[in-house]
């Protein structure tokens, strides 16, 4: 049943990925404001979190080495709800963009919804922007084409070799059991095999992190399509793919927009 | 300054001179850093026969 007005609320923050370079002033305030803070991100953020509010809970505990990530996730949502329904001013901190490969942030702002209390989100820096940033690639150029490593694998998708691809998460690539910290060589030999169908094996392609401190310098790794196997990758490496072929003139559509050029 | 108070001064300012830290204060930042281990929070995805119906319709929709 849907109650309006209720006391308690959720605003969903990004932190952004570098710790005191990346939050928005308004995502700040919220979380200087709020009752509880309940953080899912890197421990340094979590700490950062602890100067703007004395009630931090960590929600990273949920998480534990071979547990299904998805009830980890709802162990999230019900953590936050449970202060959300006891009255509370409730933040959820998430790592860059709250709302981007992050699932408890939306569900827990539904769930809130749904029950009458006053939710919403914030945006912060996600990894995606200081690619962009730190690459030097405008996505508005020749194109981005976007998928998580492993979804890649196991859909049937339509890749655009003319268009930056973009893959997150290539240290879990094939990763079944929603429970691995890394695949190995075999499953990354796979998806190799797969991008090989649209692109040579010695096409190159970068190999990106953002780092979580400005005293950092971002991961910028090229390396050959094909050598990706034996490459050294954590959790949040990201694999840009450049284009391998040119961008091919529409023909067809080019001639009938002539013709309506024509007709002004 | 804390090691993480520092580390968001560097972060959000854009004239502080990392030349200006003490040995200590380096020390400090890189113990901190050394200390905060990889976290665990990536996102996953399965395959849709072995999903949940109602979490695979709701993980979809959160990466779209």
């Amino acid at each position: 049943m849907n109650h309006l007005n209720k006391v308690g609320s959720i605003v969903c923050v990004g932190t952004g990925i570098t710790v005191g370079a990346h939050i928005s002033p308004i995502s700040r305030s919220y979380i200087e404001q709020a009752d509880i803070v309940f953080s899912a991100g890197h421990p340094l953020i979590e700490m950062w979190l602890g100067e703007m509010n004395d009630n931090v809970q960590s929600l990273q505990p949920l998480y534990a080495e071979g547990k299904d990530r998805r009830r980890t996730y709802r162990e999230m949502v019900e953590t936050m709800m449970a202060q959300v329904r006891a009255g509370k001013k409730v933040v959820g901190a998430f790592y860059g963009h709250p709302g981007v490969f992050a699932w408890p942030p939306h569900k827990v702002i539904a769930t809130a919804k749904a029950e009458g209390y006053a939710a919403h989100m914030e945006p912060g820096i996600s990894a995606e922007d200081c690619l962009y940033a730190h690459l030097g690639i405008d996505p508005g150029n020749l194109g981005s084409q976007h998928f998580e490593a492993s979804q890649f694998m196991f859909y049937k998708r339509n890749i655009d070799p003319t268009a930056y691809l973009i893959l997150w998460q290539v240290g879990i690539a094939g990763d079944k059991s929603a429970a691995r910290l890394s695949t190995g060589q075999a499953h990354r030999q796979i998806f190799v095999e797969l991008l090989n169908e649209h692109y040579p094996l010695d096409h190159q392609v970068v190999l990106y992190e953002c780092p979580t401190v400005a005293t950092k310098q971002p991961k910028i790794q090229w390396i050959a399509l094909g050598d990706f196997v034996q490459a050294e990758l954590s959790l949040v490496t990201t694999m840009c793919v450049p284009p391998s072929q040119e961008l091919q003139k529409n023909h067809e559509i080019l001639a009938r927009l002539s013709q309506l050029d024509q007709l002004d | 300054m804390t090691a993480i108070q520092l580390l968001e001064k560097i972060g959000a300012d854009a004239s502080f001179d990392l030349n200006l830290l003490s040995e200590e204060d380096k020390k400090s930042i890189e113990q901190i850093v050394q200390k905060a281990q990889i976290f665990n929070a990536v996102q996953n995805i399965l395959p849709p026969d072995e999903e949940e119906p109602e979490e695979q319709q709701d993980e979809q929709q959160s990466i779209s």
